[in-house]
């Protein structure tokens, strides 16, 4: 489920879907080849341009709000005589610019205003990394996990996806929405900080595929289990009870770049890939599950085989990343990036991210147990590793960051 | 209007008669006052140097014409309003004599490229997110308002005098 309003989206589609349907059979023309493109060419979907993901609340959007299609994470370094008061003057200007472009207005000194009237959901999140409470000389308030994760077994990570001072995370329904945001905002960061890395990411849009759980790239439906936005789990798990007290509606982020090595995955057959994940490809089912069950069946663990094998594998993925097997509980919104070509290769993978309260309960055992055993890592490689905490939500008139700045 | 605080300087007082219908008459009544301009989407140009422009969108609900007069901030050591003109594809900058009017009823947007407050005489740099306050006078009443100071390099605007204009 990729939209705000999904029942007023999907209303409007199935309207212009069976307008178009009822043409064609008018028409006498039954062919599904024909029916399939005369759908297409349909009034267009305009609802989704205008949708609004409400900026302000006592979360920041982004979080539990919909997963939209397509993301941009932008990590930047600050330039070293940036301090408190000139951090509170940047937060500002970049509160000021997204309360606008969520909102579908043109930024204040918008470079291209004319391409802010389509918000498509946009979302706009900040997050801090210690390097901005450093500068703010506030290293103290961080929260015990706002620090470099431990070494994790087989990470290659490359410093131009490294750790950085702040995070903006931008995602639309549109990909040109998300690219004006950016644009913006790495515009009104010029005279403060410098563009480490810009990530970008994309899922199939709500009007390609069912709604459900997305597939990265190696196929696998990917992100099952995860808590549900609303539900007393999903509080425990995400939003901080206020420790460090300016962080409380908050949360921490880990953002991992996760390269995958798509032509030694792709030539493996489909019983060797169900294996090493632990579940169908067809469906996402664990393998335990009965023909008819689905992504959402609980696994089996200790189901064995007629030779005495369990079934999902010591080693598979969904074993070590369950989160009933373990202590470990996050919230994943992961995106997929596909970047061109590389070193003889697809530059692909996926923009991994790891959302919990406490990163260090809720992540890293649940990390650790994966970089040691996890199968997958014989075809995925880490390059990236970055932790934030993304400030709660604010109010009209507060800026993104002012429970810890003031 | 939802969103920033910046510009939002609606006027809450609402006098008499001011906007209901009346033909401007009553001299007593603060018609055509700057008090009335509903101002939004209000910003600087953050600047090293001694000179800068501020920008916004003002609105005259009323049925008479509101003339700006001129412009007083704490950042700056004098004020002007200033036009562009352009001639034979040459843009100047000049300051409107006559002050500025907003129609009744109708916007005015000051933009780069276009119309703008001219702030000469700055004491010291503006800095990307400094809150600038501004003070508009009219031949009747002022105007407050906030504007948010913002990094821009477009519309090829140099708001400093050219050592050697050619």
């Amino acid at each position: 489920m990729t939209s705000a309003e999904p029942g007023a989206v999907r209303g409007l589609s199935r309207r212009g879907f069976l307008g178009s349907a009822a043409v064609v059979a008018g028409g006498g023309l039954a062919g599904g080849f024909l029916a399939g493109r005369a759908a297409a060419a349909g009034p267009p979907d305009l609802a989704k341009g205008q949708l609004r993901t409400p900026f302000y609340g006592e979360h920041q959007a982004g979080i539990a709000t919909p997963l939209l299609p397509n993301a941009a994470f932008a990590a930047f370094d600050l330039h070293p005589q940036v301090d408190r008061a000139a951090l509170i003057r940047l937060l500002r200007v970049w509160t000021d610019d997204a309360s606008r472009l969520t909102d579908g207005r043109p930024a204040l000194a918008d470079p291209e205003p004319q391409l802010a009237g389509v918000p498509a959901g946009l979302t706009i999140t900040l997050g801090l990394g210690i390097g901005a409470l450093s500068a703010a000389g506030l290293a103290k308030q961080a929260p015990h996990w706002l620090a470099p994760l431990p070494d994790f077994a087989g990470e290659k990570l490359e410093k131009r996806w490294s750790q950085s001072d702040l995070l903006i995370i931008c995602t639309a329904e549109d990909p040109l929405t998300v690219s004006h945001a950016v644009r913006v905002i790495t515009a009104s960061a010029a005279d403060f900080a410098t563009v480490h890395w810009v990530q970008r990411g994309f899922h199939r849009p709500a009007h390609t595929a069912p709604a459900g759980t997305g597939r990265n790239l190696m196929g696998q439906v990917d992100g099952t289990i995860n808590p549900v936005a609303g539900s007393p789990d999903f509080a425990e798990i995400v939003w901080s009870d206020g420790e460090p007290a300016w962080l409380a509606g908050g949360t921490g982020l880990a953002v991992r770049r996760i390269s995958m090595d798509l032509a030694t995955w792709g030539a493996l057959d489909e019983l060797t890939k169900e294996q090493a994940i632990g579940r169908r490809l067809t469906d996402g089912a664990p393998l335990t599950a009965a023909a008819d069950q689905d992504e959402f069946t609980p696994a089996d663990f200790d189901a064995l085989d007629e030779d005495g094998i369990p079934v999902i594998a010591l080693n598979a993925h969904m074993r070590l990343g369950h989160s009933e097997q373990n202590s470990g509980k996050i919230l994943r919104r992961p995106y997929n990036y596909d970047d061109g070509w590389a070193g003889g290769r697809a530059d692909a993978g996926l923009i991994f991210t790891a959302y919990a309260a406490d990163l260090t309960a809720g992540y890293v055992p649940m990390q650790q147990r994966m970089a040691e055993a996890d199968v997958l890592n014989l075809w995925t490689t880490t390059i990236g590793s970055a932790v934030f905490a993304l400030p709660p939500g604010i109010a009209p008139g507060q800026y993104l960051g002012q429970q810890l700045l003031e | 209007m939802k969103g920033s605080r910046y510009g939002v300087a609606v006027a809450v007082v609402v006098l008499g008669l001011a906007g209901c219908g009346g033909d401007g008459g009553s001299a007593n009544v603060a018609v055509g006052s700057c008090a009335h301009l509903e101002i939004t989407d209000a910003w600087v140009k953050a600047t090293t140097e001694g000179m800068t422009a501020a920008f916004a969108t003002m609105r005259n609900p009323d049925k008479v014409d509101v003339v700006i007069t001129g412009a007083t901030t704490p950042a700056a050591g004098m004020v002007e309003l200033h036009q562009t003109v352009r001639s034979d594809g040459e843009a100047t900058m000049q300051q409107m004599a006559d002050g500025l009017t907003v129609g009744a009823g109708q916007s005015v947007t000051l933009a780069p490229g276009g119309d703008h407050l001219m702030l000469m005489e700055l004491p010291k740099p503006i800095a990307a997110g400094d809150e600038v306050q501004v003070e508009l006078q009219c031949t009747s009443g002022v105007q407050e308002f906030t504007a948010l100071a913002k990094t821009y390099t477009g519309a090829q605007e140099d708001y400093s005098p050219s050592p050697a204009a050619s």
